[in-house]
C-alpha cells in the first residue's frame, strides 16, 4: 500500500498486543497452575491472540473445550479459568461442572467474552453457584487479522439480528468501535445503511454522550474526547443491505480457498493428501507445529487451537496459516482473481529458480556469502510457494469442473437480471435429485471434523451436492428475481417440495427461517409484505423523523428490523440498483483489475459500491449512456457541473492535484433514490467535538469535517453480520486506487455456506 | 514570627533529619485510650473507638463505655456514633473509602459508612463461622482473618466478597504475631501472610507455605515497608531487625535495652526507618541501627502513612516524618544553597535591608532552581506561616526571572490552601501534600462529604475548578434521608429548585439520588428523579426494584442493550403469573423475540405455552417438529407429528408446511414398513429421495416404483435418482432397461456422465450414441479414450478441433493417419 509518510497510519496490529496483555493479566489472577476451559466459539479467536507457549508460560497446564457433562478428569491444579460467550446454555454447563466437583472445590473463575452480562449472573445465581465462581469479563473486541482487517470473530451475527431479533452483537460491536475511538479519536462522521446500522450508530452516540457525562463528572479529561485525525469516518454496512454478495461464489484466491476448504480464524485446514505433498518440508514456517504439552493426558481431546492441529484428535489434517505478515506470496496473491493466480505463481517460481541458479554464478567469496545469507528467506519462500501451488492446483481442478462452471453460470445469469435457462433449471433439478443430505460445506463450523460418506470418497476437486449449494442458488434466485413477476409461485412451491424431499422434513424449518430472514421468500409472502410496507410507508417515515429528533422512545420500539426495502418506489429494485450502481460490469480485466467487479468476474459487491457512492468514486457512474443516466450524473455535483457530461465524481476535484482523494465526502447526499430501494434506515451523523450529535446538513458541521476529516488517511468500514473475502479484496483495491486506507471491521468473515449455516435446522442427534 | 523555626523541631539521625510536628491538641477530653480498642484510618482519616470488652470495667466509669462505636476526627472531635449491637468484634478497621469494617467473632463482617448512607454485611464462609475469628488484618480492598483453628481466610475485594482459604500451614498454637503483605506488594499479585510461629516466620499464600528458617523469634510484631521490599521485626526480647522481603539479608539490628518495655506495634516511617511503639516510648530505628526516642506518658497509637507516621495519644496528635531535601536546603542551619539565600533575601527585604538585592544578585543563574526548591519546601512545611514565607520567597525570586512558568507556584498555593482547610480543627483531616496528591481529588471531596461538609466541599470544588456533581448528589441524598415532614412532590420541588439554581447545566446522574429516595420510601420521587437520568443502564435495575416493570422494559429497550432487556424479562418471568407475563412480553416485539430465543437456548418448556397462548400455530408445530428430531420411536414420533399437523391446519398461510408435515407422517409409516421388510437397513429419518435411492440400491425396484407413484415424485427426479442408484449398484441390465423403457426425460448425457464417473467406459459408450446434440458425442468418446468412435463422430459433425485433439491423443499411427485424412477432407471442402 502506498503510504503517505507524513500522515499517521493507524497501527491496528497493536490491538492484538492489547488483547494479549489483558488475557495474560487474567491468567495471573489465579495463582499457580491452572486449567483453561474454552468455549468452542472462542477457541479459534483466542488462539489468534496467544499461542500455547505463552499460555504455558503463565501456568496453564491443560486446555479443555466447554461441553455439557462433567469436566474431564478433575485435575490437581487449583485454578480453573473459563472463557465463555455469555450464553445461558453454557452457564448451565459450567454450573454443572461446579456442582459435580463440589467434593474437591477448585478456584473457579469465569471470564465472559466479550462482555459480562446480568443475565449470565442471574443464571449462575439461579443454579446456585454464583458464590463459588468469580465472574468477570474479557473484553475481546476487534481482533486484527491483518493490518487492514478487524474481526470480532462472533459467529451467527446475521441470524441473531434478523432471525432471532437478538441484538446483543450490536452492543459488542459498539463497544469494540468505542475502543477504537478511544485509541484513535472519535470518528468525525458516522454514515451507514440498514436498520441495525442505525441502531449501532445510535448506541455509539449514546455511549459517547455517556462518556462525555462521565468525564464531566470526574476529571477534565479532554483528550478522551478528541476527534480522530486518523479516521475520517465510519461507514456501517448492515448485511441486510446486501444479501446477494455473500451467496455468490467468490473468485479471488482467498475467496476460493474459503469456498473450497473454508478459512477459520485465519487458518485453512487441509486434508492429509495435501500434507503429504509437503511432507519433505517439515519446518514450514507457516504451519504451526504441534506443540501440545506432553503433560496432557490422552483422554481429553485437546482443542484444535491454540496448539495447532492437536496431537491425537485429527492427525490426518493440518492447519496452514493464511496471513500476509509472514507470507509474502500470500500477500501478493490473496486478493487476485483466481484466473491470474496461476500465472503469477509460476512467474514467482521461475524467479525463485533464477535466484537459486544464481549460486552457480557466484564466484567470489562475497557473492557466495551473500547467497548463503539469502538462503533462509529463500527456503521460507520456497515452502510457502510449494504450499500455495498445491492449494492452487486443487482449486484449479475444482474451477475446471463442469459442476463449478454450471453453478457460476447460474450465478452470473441471476445477478445480470435474467431468468434461468432450461438447462440451468435442469442442473438445479439434478442438484436436488443427487443431493447428499449429510454433506457439510467449507466454511461451516464443524466441517473439519464431520465427513460424510461422499466427501470421504470424492476428491476435493468435486464438491458434494450439499444443502448449502442448493440453498445458495435458491436464495440468490429469490433475491434477484423477486419484486417483478420473475419469481413464480409455482417455482417456489416446486422447490419447496424438492428441498424437503432431498434434505428431509426438518428443512421446512430452514425454509421458514430463510423466509423470515428475507433470503428465500415465497412470492405470495413477498407481495403481501410489499402491500403492508406500502401502506405503512408513510408511518415508517414519520417514525423515522420522530426518532431522528429524539431518541426518546428508542429505535428498537419504532424500527422493525427487516431485510426488505421499505421505501421502494421501483417495482424491480434489483434492476434499478444494478443500473444505478453499475453492479454488473461486462469487460473485466481479471489480471489488472480497474474495478472491484473483478472479485466476482463481472459483479461488483453492492456493499462496496455503497462505499464508493460515499467516496464519489467514478466507477459507480460509468457505463450506460441513457438519458436517465445523464440526470443521475448530475446529482451529487453542485460543485463541478462542467464535468457532469463525463466523469463527474469528486475524485478529480481535489485542488492540490494529489491522488489522495479517498474518504467519505458529503455523506449520502444525492443518493436518496438508491437508498430508497435498499432495506433499512439510513445513517448520516456528524460527531462534533462538543457534546451532543446532530443529524447532518448543518453546514458548519460539514466544514468541520472537511477540516478534520479531509486529511485523515483512513476510513473504517464496519460490516454488521459478516463480510466476505471478496469484499475485503474490493476494499483493498479501492485503497490502492484512492491512496486512502479502508479498514474493514466485521463481526465475522463469512462465505455463502457459513452465512446460511446458522439458518439451517440441523438434525439433532438421536436421543 | 512567633512560631518556632522549623529546624528547631528537627532531630538528626546519622545524616538525615526527622521531624516530629504536633498537628493537634486532641479535642477529646482526656480520654483513657487504654480502655478502648482503636482503629485509625490512614490519609488523615477518622479514628474509631470501641470499648475493649476484653478488659474489666470499673462500675460507673461513664457513658463513653457503652456498646457504641464512637468515631472521632483526627483532631479528636466526635463526628459519628455507630450503635453496635452485634456479637463480639474480633477486629475492625477502615477501608480506603472511609467505611468501617467490623469483623465479628462469628465470621460475619459488617460495613458502616460515616454518613449512614451505606450498611452492608457479608460472611467469611462456613469455616470462619464454625471455628470463629480471632484476629483480622486489613488492606485497602481486602482482609485476611485468622480463624479459631489458626488458618487464614482472605477476601480479595470487599465490594464483591468471595472468602477463600490460604494454604494450610498446620499451625497448632496461637501465632505470636502476624501481618499481611497486600497484593500490590507481592510478586504474585496475591495476598500473602507472614506469621511468627516458634522461632521462625512462615509466609503463607493461596498456593503454599514457606518457612523462612529464622531462629531469633518469636517475634512480637512484624511490619512490611510501604514499598514492599523490607520487613521490620521486633522480637519479644526487644530486638528490632530490618530484613529484606525474602528474609535473605539483614540490614539493621538494634537491641532495645530497657527491661519492662514491651513492644506494642511496629510501623514504617517512609521506606527506610522502622517505628516501634513500646509501652513507654516510640522508638525510631534507622537503616544503620541508630535510634531516636520519643517517650510518652499515656498509651500512643501509630498510623502509618505513605510518607511518615502519625502518633496520637490521649493528649496530642503528631506527625513524624523525614525532612525532605528541599526543606533541608532552605532551613538547615548554615545552608548556603540558592534557595536558602532566596529565603534570606525575603527576610532582608522585610526588614527593608538593601542586602536583599545583593543576595538576589548573588543567586543569578540558579534562581529557577531556588524558586522551585522554595515552592517544594512550602509543600512539605506544616506550619502555615512558613508556607507563606516560602511562597513569598518563591514569588520574589520569580520576579527576577524573565521566563518562568508560574503554574507551579499557583498550583502549590491552591493545594496548600485546600490542605490547610482540610487540616483545620473543625474538619480534622491532617493530610500532607504528598498524601493529597496521591489520591484523586474526588476522594478528598468524598471525605468532606462523608463528614457532611457540603458547603465546604462545594467551595473546594469551585476553588479547584473541578466538577461538583458529586457534592450535589450527596447533598440531595442527605436531604432526602434527613427530611421527614415533606411529601414526594414538595421534596422534589425543593431538590429541583436547589439543583437547578446551583447547577443549571444539570447533574450527570440521578440514579443515586433516586435510589436513596426509593429506600427512604419516596417512590414517586424516585420515579420522577429517574426521568432525568441519561443512562438507561442505571435506571433499569432500580425501576425493577420499585416494581415499575413496564417502565423498566421500555428503558431497557431504549438502551439498545439486549442484556438489560433480558434482565427485565428474567425478572418478570420469575415475578409474574405466567399469563400476565406473556401479555407483557407479547406487547413488545423485541422482548417477545428475545424471550423466544432465551427459551430455545434453555430448552424451556414454557415456550410451548407461550406459542399456544399467542395462537402461533405454525410456531407451535415447528417447535414440536424440532423437539422430535431426535426421536427414534416411530409410533411416538408419528403421534407427536400428528399433533403438530392438527395445529398447522389452523393456519391457512402454512399450506406448504402442512403438506410437508402430512407427507412426512406418511413417509415415516412407509419407512417403518420398509425397515421391517428389509431388516438391517435404516430407513426411518431419511429424506424422501434417499428413501427411494436406498430402495433402488437394494434392488427393490418395484417398491421404489410404488413409492414414486405414492409420493408423486416428478419423473425427471426419479430418473436421476434411479440412474445414480443403478450405477452405484452396477446393475447395467436394469440401467439399459431404464434407458430403453422410453425416451429419457433427462436425456442420455447424464447416463454417460454417471458411468464415466464410475469409471465404466464401456457402459458409458453405450449411451453416447443417444446423446443430443450429436456434436457432443465426439468429445465424450474422446473423454473415455474411444478414439475411433471419437474420430467418426467428429467427422460426422465436421468438428475439426476435436479431430485435432483425437489425433494428438491417439497413439495408434493408423488412426492418426485416418484422422489426418478426415481433417484434410473437411478443411479442403470448406
Amino acid at each position: 500500500m502506498p503510504s503517505n509518510s507524513n500522515q499517521p497510519e493507524p497501527d491496528l496490529l497493536q490491538l492484538r498486543a492489547i488483547l494479549r496483555d489483558e488475557l495474560i493479566s487474567i491468567l495471573e489472577t489465579i495463582r499457580g497452575a491452572k486449567s483453561l476451559v474454552l468455549d468452542k466459539d472462542l477457541a479459534g479467536a483466542l488462539s489468534s491472540i496467544v499461542d500455547f507457549a505463552v499460555l504455558k508460560d503463565h501456568g496453564v497446564e491443560k486446555i479443555y473445550l466447554l461441553e455439557p457433562g462433567p469436566l474431564p478428569a478433575t485435575t490437581p491444579s487449583t485454578g480453573i479459568i473459563y472463557f465463555s460467550m455469555p450464553h445461558v446454555r453454557k452457564m448451565k454447563w459450567i454450573a454443572e461442572h461446579i456442582r459435580r466437583n463440589s467434593s474437591s472445590p477448585h478456584d473457579y473463575s469465569l471470564h465472559l467474552v466479550p462482555r459480562r452480562t446480568l443475565l449470565c449472573e442471574r443464571v449462575l445465581e439461579e443454579e446456585g453457584v454464583l458464590g463459588d465462581i468469580t465472574v468477570s469479563e474479557y473484553r475481546m473486541d476487534f481482533i486484527p487479522l491483518e493490518d487492514d482487517l478487524l474481526s470480532l470473530e462472533l459467529p451467527n451475527t446475521f441470524k441473531d439480528l434478523y432471525l432471532d431479533g437478538d441484538f446483543s452483537s450490536i452492543q459488542y460491536v459498539a463497544r469494540a468501535v468505542m475502543r477504537l475511538q478511544t485509541l484513535y479519536g472519535f470518528f468525525p462522521r458516522i454514515v451507514g445503511k440498514g436498520d441495525f446500522a442505525r441502531i449501532l450508530a445510535d448506541s455509539l452516540t449514546r455511549m459517547r454522550l455517556e462518556m462525555v457525562a462521565a468525564s464531566n463528572a470526574s476529571a477534565k479529561n479532554t483528550a478522551v474526547l478528541a476527534m480522530s485525525s486518523v479516521f475520517d469516518s465510519v461507514v456501517i454496512i448492515d448485511r441486510a443491505v446486501d444479501l446477494v454478495t455473500p451467496l455468490l461464489t467468490q473468485l479471488t484466491y482467498e475467496g476460493l480457498i474459503s469456498e473450497v476448504y473454508g478459512i477459520t480464524n485465519g487458518f485453512v485446514t487441509l486434508p492429509q493428501q495435501q500434507q503429504q505433498q509437503q511432507q519433505n518440508t517439515p519446518n514450514t514456517p507457516n504451519t504451526a507445529s504441534a506443540s501440545q504439552s506432553p503433560a496432557s493426558p490422552p483422554s481429553p481431546p485437546p482443542p484444535p487451537p491454540p496448539s495447532a492441529s492437536g496431537s491425537g484428535s485429527a492427525p490426518r489434517r493440518k492447519r496452514l496459516a493464511l496471513n500476509s505478515q509472514d507470507d509474502a506470496i500470500y500477500r501478493e496473491t490473496r486478493s487476485m482473481n483466481f484466473a491470474s493466480v496461476g500465472s503469477l505463481l509460476s512467474k514467482m517460481s521461475r524467479q525463485l529458480q533464477d535466484t537459486y541458479e544464481s549460486r552457480h554464478k557466484a564466484k567470489t567469496v562475497q557473492e557466495i556469502r551473500s547467497f548463503v545469507g539469502k538462503l533462509g528467506s529463500l527456503q521460507a519462500e520456497h515452502q510457502s510457494l510449494k504450499a500455495h501451488v498445491s492449494l492452487a492446483e486443487t482449486i484449479v481442478k475444482r474451477t475446471q469442473s463442469d459442476d463449478f462452471n454450471s453453478l457460476l453460470d447460474i450465478e452470473q445469469t441471476l445477478v445480470a437480471g435474467s431468468d434461468l435457462s432450461k438447462e440451468q433449471m435442469a442442473y438445479v433439478e439434478k442438484l436436488f435429485a443427487l443431493a447428499d443430505p449429510l454433506a457439510t460445506a467449507p466454511g461451516v463450523p464443524g466441517s473439519d471434523n464431520v465427513t460424510s460418506s461422499t466427501q470421504m470418497l470424492s476428491p476435493p476437486a468435486q464438491a458434494p451436492h450439499s444443502l448449502y449449494k442448493c440453498l445458495r442458488i435458491l436464495c440468490l434466485y429469490s433475491l434477484c428475481r423477486s419484486g417483478q413477476s420473475g419469481f413464480k409461485q409455482k417455482v417456489y412451491d416446486a422447490w419447496y417440495e424438492e428441498l424437503v424431499s432431498a434434505f428431509g422434513h426438518q428443512q421446512t424449518v430452514t425454509l421458514d427461517n430463510l423466509s423470515n430472514a428475507g433470503l428465500f421468500v415465497s412470492p405470495a409472502t413477498a407481495a403481501a409484505a410489499a402491500m403492508v410496507a406500502g401502506k405503512s410507508n408513510t408511518n415508517a417515515q414519520a417514525a423515522a423523523i420522530n426518532t431522528s429528533t429524539s431518541t426518546g422512545t428508542g429505535l428498537l420500539n419504532t424500527v422493525a428490523p427487516s431485510t426488505r426495502p421499505r421505501n421502494s418506489v421501483h417495482t424491480n429494485s434489483m434492476a434499478f440498483l444494478r443500473k444505478s450502481l453499475n453492479l454488473v460490469v461486462s469487460d473485466v480485466r481479471e489480471s489488472d483489475p480497474e474495478d472491484i467487479s473483478y472479485v466476482y468476474s463481472g459483479y461488483a459487491p453492492l456493499s462496496v459500491r455503497l462505499l464508493q457512492c460515499l467516496v464519489r468514486d467514478p466507477a459507480v457512474y460509468t457505463a450506460p449512456t441513457s438519458n436517465r443516466y445523464a440526470s443521475l450524473l448530475l446529482r451529487p455535483l453542485n460543485m463541478s457541473l462542467q464535468t457532469a457530461s463525463n466523469r463527474p465524481a469528486s475524485l478529480q476535484t481535489s485542488d492540490d492535484g494529489t491522488q489522495n482523494t479517498g474518504g467519505v465526502k458529503n455523506g449520502w447526499t444525492g443518493w436518496e433514490d438508491v437508498l430508497n430501494e435498499l432495506p433499512g434506515e439510513t445513517v448520516d451523523l456528524v460527531q462534533t467535538p462538543g457534546d451532543g450529535d446532530s443529524e447532518t446538513a448543518a453546514g458548519a458541521a460539514d466544514a468541520m469535517i472537511r477540516r478534520l476529516g479531509e486529511k485523515a488517511p483512513a476510513t473504517l468500514v464496519v460490516f454488521l453480520g459478516g463480510c466476505t473475502h471478496t469484499e475485503i479484496a474490493a476494499l483493498r483495491l479501492l485503497s490502492l486506487q484512492h491512496n486512502h486506507r479502508y479498514v474493514a471491521a466485521t463481526t465475522e468473515i463469512i462465505n455463502g455456506n457459513s452465512f446460511l449455516d446458522p439458518l439451517i435446522q440441523k438434525n439433532l442427534p438421536i436421543k | 514570627m512567633n512560631s518556632i523555626h522549623p529546624a528547631n523541631e528537627w532531630l538528626a539521625m546519622h545524616d538525615t533529619f526527622y521531624r516530629k510536628h504536633r498537628i493537634y491538641q486532641m479535642q477529646w477530653a482526656e480520654l483513657d485510650l487504654s480502655k478502648f480498642r482503636v482503629a485509625a484510618s490512614s490519609f488523615g482519616g477518622p479514628i474509631a473507638l470501641f470499648r475493649d470488652d476484653r478488659q474489666l470495667l470499673e462500675a460507673g466509669s461513664g457513658p463513653l463505655l457503652d456498646s457504641a462505636i464512637r468515631v472521632y476526627s483526627a483532631s479528636g472531635n466526635l463526628i459519628g456514633k455507630i450503635e453496635y449491637d452485634g456479637l463480639h468484634i474480633a477486629a475492625f478497621s477502615w477501608n480506603a473509602r472511609e467505611q468501617l469494617l467490623c469483623v465479628q467473632e462469628d465470621g460475619n463482617v459488617r460495613v458502616f459508612s460515616l454518613d449512614d448512607s451505606h450498611q452492608a454485611s457479608f460472611s467469611l464462609g462456613p469455616e470462619a463461622k464454625e471455628k470463629g475469628i480471632i484476629d483480622v488484618r486489613f488492606w485497602d480492598q481486602g482482609l485476611v482473618a485468622l480463624t479459631g483453628d489458626y488458618r487464614f481466610v482472605y477476601v480479595n475485594d470487599i465490594g464483591e466478597p468471595k472468602p477463600k482459604m490460604l494454604a494450610n500451614a498446620h499451625i497448632t498454637e496461637m501465632p505470636h504475631s502476624w501481618t499481611i503483605v497486600p497484593p500490590h506488594l507481592t510478586l504474585s499479585h496475591h495476598v500473602e501472610v507472614l506469621v511468627s510461629v516458634g522461632a521462625t516466620i512462615l509466609s503463607i499464600d493461596a498456593a503454599g507455605v514457606q518457612d523462612q528458617l529464622l531462629d531469633q523469634g518469636p517475634y512480637a510484631c512484624i511490619s512490611v515497608s510501604p514499598n514492599g521490599r523490607l520487613v521490620s521485626l521486633c522480637s519479644d526480647r526487644n530486638c528490632v531487625q530490618v530484613v529484606s522481603m525474602d528474609f535473605q539479608r539483614s540490614f539493621s539490628e538494634y537491641h532495645h535495652e530497657q527491661p519492662g518495655d514491651v513492644p506494642v506495634e511496629i510501623a514504617w516511617c517512609g521506606s527506610d526507618a522502622a517505628v516501634v511503639n513500646f509501652s513507654s516510648q516510640v522508638l525510631l530505628v534507622g537503616p544503620f541501627g541508630e535510634t531516636l526516642s520519643f517517650p510518652h506518658d499515656t498509651p500512643a497509637h501509630l498510623v502509618q502513612e505513605p510518607d511518615g507516621v502519625r502518633i496520637f495519644g490521649a493528649l496530642e496528635h503528631s506527625f513524624l516524618c523525614k525532612v525532605g531535601a528541599e526543606s533541608k536546603s532552605v532551613f538547615q542551619i548554615g545552608s548556603t544553597s540558592p534557595s536558602a539565600l532566596l529565603y534570606d533575601a525575603l527576610e532582608s527585604m522585610r526588614q527593608h535591608s538593601s542586602r536583599a538585592d545583593e543576595i538576589v544578585r548573588s543567586i543569578r543563574d540558579e534562581m529557577p532552581a531556588a524558586v522551585d526548591t522554595c515552592i517544594a519546601a512550602a509543600g512539605a512545611e506544616p506550619i502555615v506561616e512558613y508556607q507563606q514565607s516560602l511562597l513569598r520567597a518563591a514569588s520574589l525570586g520569580k520576579s527576577f526571572l524573565a521566563m518562568y512558568n508560574g503554574d507551579k507556584l499557583v498550583d502549590m498555593c491552591r493545594s496548600l490552601r485546600v490542605i490547610n482547610c482540610l487540616a483545620s480543627y473543625d474538619v480534622g483531616i491532617p493530610a500532607t501534600l504528598m498524601q493529597f496528591q496521591s489520591l484523586p481529588f474526588e476522594e478528598w471531596v468524598q471525605r468532606l462529604l462523608n463528614r457532611n461538609k457540603h458547603q465546604l466541599a462545594l467551595h473546594v470544588c469551585r476553588y479547584m475548578e473541578e466538577p461538583s456533581d458529586q457534592v450535589y448528589i450527596h447533598w440531595a441524598c442527605a436531604k432526602i434521608r434527613a427530611s421527614s415532614t415533606l411529601d414526594d412532590d414538595a421534596l422534589y420541588r425543593v431538590l429541583r429548585e436547589r439543583l437547578d439554581h446551583l447547577q443549571p447545566a444539570g447533574i450527570s446522574s440521578y440514579v443515586d439520588i433516586a435510589e436513596v429516595a426509593n429506600t427512604c420510601g419516596y417512590q414517586r420521587l424516585a420515579i420522577k428523579l429517574l426521568q432525568h437520568e441519561p443512562r438507561a443502564a442505571n435506571q433499569v435495575p432500580l425501576l425493577i426494584s420499585m416494581g415499575q416493570e413496564e417502565a423498566a422494559m421500555a428503558e431497557a429497550i431504549r438502551s439498545g442493550d439486549s442484556d438489560l432487556v433480558y434482565f427485565v424479562i428474567f425478572h418478570l418471568f420469575k415475578a409474574m403469573p405466567l399469563a400476565d407475563f406473556f401479555q407483557v412480553i407479547g406487547r413488545t416485539k423485541v422482548a417477545g423475540q428475545l424471550f423466544e430465543k432465551y427459551c430455545i437456548d434453555q430448552d424451556a418448556p414454557v415456550l410451548e405455552d407461550y406459542y399456544f397462548q399467542d395462537d402461533a400455530f405454525a410456531k407451535s408445530a415447528r417447535l414440536i417438529l424440532i423437539e422430535n428430531l431426535g426421536e427414534r420411536d416411530v409410533a411416538k414420533l408419528v403421534a407427536n407429528l400428528k399433533v403438530a399437523l392438527k395445529m398447522l391446519h389452523n393456519d391457512k398461510t402454512a399450506a406448504l408446511e402442512t403438506h410437508a408435515m402430512d407427507t412426512q407422517i406418511k413417509l415415516l409409516q412407509t419407512q417403518h414398513q420398509l425397515e421391517q421388510d428389509t431388516p438391517g437397513h435404516i430407513f426411518v429419518g431419511l429424506p424422501l429421495n434417499q428413501t427411494l435411492a436406498l430402495c433402488l440400491t437394494l434392488g427393490n425396484y418395484s417398491r421404489a416404483s410404488k413409492l414414486r407413484n405414492e409420493y408423486k415424485v416428478p419423473e425427471r427426479r426419479y430418473y436421476w435418482i434411479k440412474l445414480h442408484a443403478l450405477v452405484v449398484r452396477r446393475d447395467w441390465a436394469e440401467l439399459a432397461r431404464l434407458a430403453n423403457a422410453k425416451k429419457s426425460p433427462i436425456g442420455y448425457r447424464p447416463f454417460v456422465d454417471e458411468c464415466i464417473q464410475a469409471l465404466q467406459y464401456q457402459e458409458a459408450a453405450k449411451y453416447i450414441t443417444r446423446c443430443e446434440p450429436p456434436s457432443e458425442r465426439a468429445t465424450l468418446y474422446l473423454k473415455i479414450g474411444f478414439y475411433h468412435e471419437a474420430a467418426q463422430a467428429a467427422a460426422a459433425s465436421k468438428d475439426v478441433d476435436t479431430l485435432r485433439q483425437v489425433r494428438s491423443a491417439a497413439r495408434d499411427p493408423t488412426l492418426q493417419h485416418d484422422v489426418a485424412l478426415m481433417i484434410d477432407q473437411i478443411t479442403s471442402r470448406s
